[in-house]
């Protein structure tokens, strides 16, 4: 089994104006499609990721804030899954919730080291 | 990773706990900041949103949520701070009181949800405000939710909110339980609203049958924090909840799939909940140790009676005349003296019945009412007098645009004319 990485990319929840039903419901999907990968045995790990963030660049390594200069979308976290193939992987971020509400998922395999 | 990795939640949990985070947030920002409570307590919920999947549902969600909120608040204080400065003395009272933010006592947070009653109840704010308020503060809805609840646009319930938050600012209304008379007057208003929230979802108008059992179990919700905080602990605030939970017995079995009210008489009642029929004998009971007799007895007590009615016929009609005699003398209104007309009728008491509708016919508040002519048409039948009754029932149709009792009349034309 091969490693691969989901990097959740999406809109900002905060701008969405969801009541808290709905988000409640929505973190239920969340919990459902984790506990669909753990009962695979397929989930390796996740973290969420604070929306606060600096980027360094340039010769002199100038710092902005923001972590994109182009868009609004942030990464809000990302797990490492358990997958035979990148297709494979790409079917398993099928269940990835945020779709509807503008989010998107970004499936990198992890070199083994 | 910590937490227990468990990934199950309280239905509803998010929006009862919002009633309450709001309740708390408000005492510490004030009611003129009620807008940025909501935000604070919609950051908890996101911020929840964000941690929660991946680490799983805390230990105790609703402290984590109220904590997170409470914490917050207090950065949103101190920014608040360093823009006005002349606040300082506020800021130290509110930090001696808050830091660090933990749970509240049960008391003080009950107190602190009943204060947000007074407020999105409060006098000065028009009926529907209050009611899109209550739901928007108090419930935990969005915006979309209240107006597909009350079958209104979100424009229109968005203005209602936004026109009930400038009253309350305005009329600088202050989070506190009313004390004396003025509690006595500001709980009958409160009630009201819950009362009028329980028919929005009573009545068969609204196509979602879902929503309809939602907004009628909120309004019970509300009413039983009422009931359950020691200074509203009143005859009236069981009789409510008495006569909810005697309607409720029967919502299922008051309209059909496609939205017919199906009448009394019609009804299963074989379908109507027997635990909440019992729920309705325990509050009438509790309320019935208060004085004085308000109409929610009165019409908890009515409504109980058609509960344990083994049938129509069977139903002590002579008890529930009585009830409505007595109510005559509490509150007077044309209505009661309508349905007054319909319990005669089942009592074959034809004249007084008779005596009654002409009396009535000349009152204005029963000029074009299709309920008026739905009884008279009633009055005629009984009599076998199948002419006038078309007569009247097609008066009643003229008289309403509500699709439910459009059907309802059309359904008993249908049957008249098999008399012909």
């Amino acid at each position: 089994m091969k490693e691969f990485m989901f990097i959740f990319i999406g809109a900002d929840y905060q701008e969405l104006g969801l009541s808290p039903e709905e988000i409640q419901n929505l973190m239920g999907k969340w919990f459902a499609w984790i506990d669909e990968l753990k009962a695979k045995d397929l989930y390796i790990e996740g973290r969420p990721l604070f929306p606060v963030a600096k980027t360094l660049r340039g010769p002199s390594a100038v710092v902005t804030d923001g972590p994109f200069t182009e868009t609004k979308d942030i990464v809000g976290g990302y797990f490492i899954v358990k997958a035979s193939s990148l297709d494979e992987a790409a079917q398993l971020a099928q269940g990835f919730p945020d779709f509807h509400l503008g989010g998107s998922v970004e499936v990198r395999e992890v070199m083994q080291m | 990773m910590h937490g227990s990795n468990s990934h199950t939640l309280v239905d509803h949990l998010f929006r009862y706990e919002a009633g309450k985070m709001v309740a708390v947030l408000v005492r510490m920002l004030g009611v003129g900041h009620l807008e940025e409570a909501e935000d604070l307590v919609h950051e908890a919920f996101y911020q929840a949103l964000h941690t929660w999947p991946y680490n799983g549902v805390p230990v105790e969600p609703a402290a984590w949520l109220m904590q997170v909120a409470k914490r917050r608040a207090v950065d949103w204080i101190r920014k608040k701070q360093v823009r006005d400065a002349h606040q300082s003395r506020l800021i130290k009272s509110l930090h001696t009181q808050v830091p660090p933010p933990g749970p509240s006592l049960p008391d003080e947070l009950h107190d602190q949800q009943l204060q947000l009653f007074f407020a999105t109840c409060h006098p000065s704010l028009t009926g529907e405000d209050q009611i899109a308020l209550t739901l928007k503060i108090a419930s935990g809805f969005g915006i979309h939710e209240i107006a597909s609840a009350l079958l209104t646009q979100e424009e229109t319930i968005r203005k209602r909110i936004y026109r009930a938050r400038k009253a309350l600012q305005e009329n600088q209304v202050v989070m506190a339980i009313p004390t004396g008379k003025e509690l006595t007057s500001r709980l009958q208003v409160v009630l009201k609203v819950f009362y009028l929230l329980f028919n929005e979802g009573y009545q068969a108008s609204h196509p979602d049958w879902v929503i309809r059992q939602e907004l009628c179990a909120e309004a019970m919700r509300l009413t039983h924090l009422v009931w359950e905080h020691p200074r509203t602990r009143r005859g009236e605030s069981a009789a409510l909840m008495a006569l909810m939970s005697y309607h409720a017995s029967r919502l299922s079995s008051r309209s059909t799939e496609d939205q017919v009210l199906i009448l009394l008489a019609d009804q299963d009642r074989k379908s109507w909940s027997q635990t909440l029929i019992r729920q309705g004998h325990y509050f009438l009971h509790q309320a019935m140790n208060f004085k004085p007799i308000s109409v929610y007895h009165l019409e908890a007590a009515i409504s109980g009676q058609h509960c344990i009615a083994p049938s129509l016929a069977e139903t002590d009609w002579s008890r529930i005349l009585h009830l409505y005699e007595v109510m005559e003398e509490v509150q007077p209104s044309p209505v009661l003296r309508l349905n007054k007309v319909v319990v005669l009728l089942q009592m074959d008491r034809h004249q007084e019945a008779h005596r009654m509708l002409t009396l009535l016919e000349v009152e204005p508040a029963m000029h074009q009412h299709h309920y008026y002519y739905a009884v008279k048409a009633e009055y005629h039948q009984s009599l076998s007098e199948y002419e006038s009754a078309r007569m009247a029932l097609e008066q009643a149709l003229l008289c309403t645009s509500h699709p439910s009792s459009t059907r309802l009349y059309i359904e008993k034309l249908k049957r008249l004319n098999s008399f012909r």
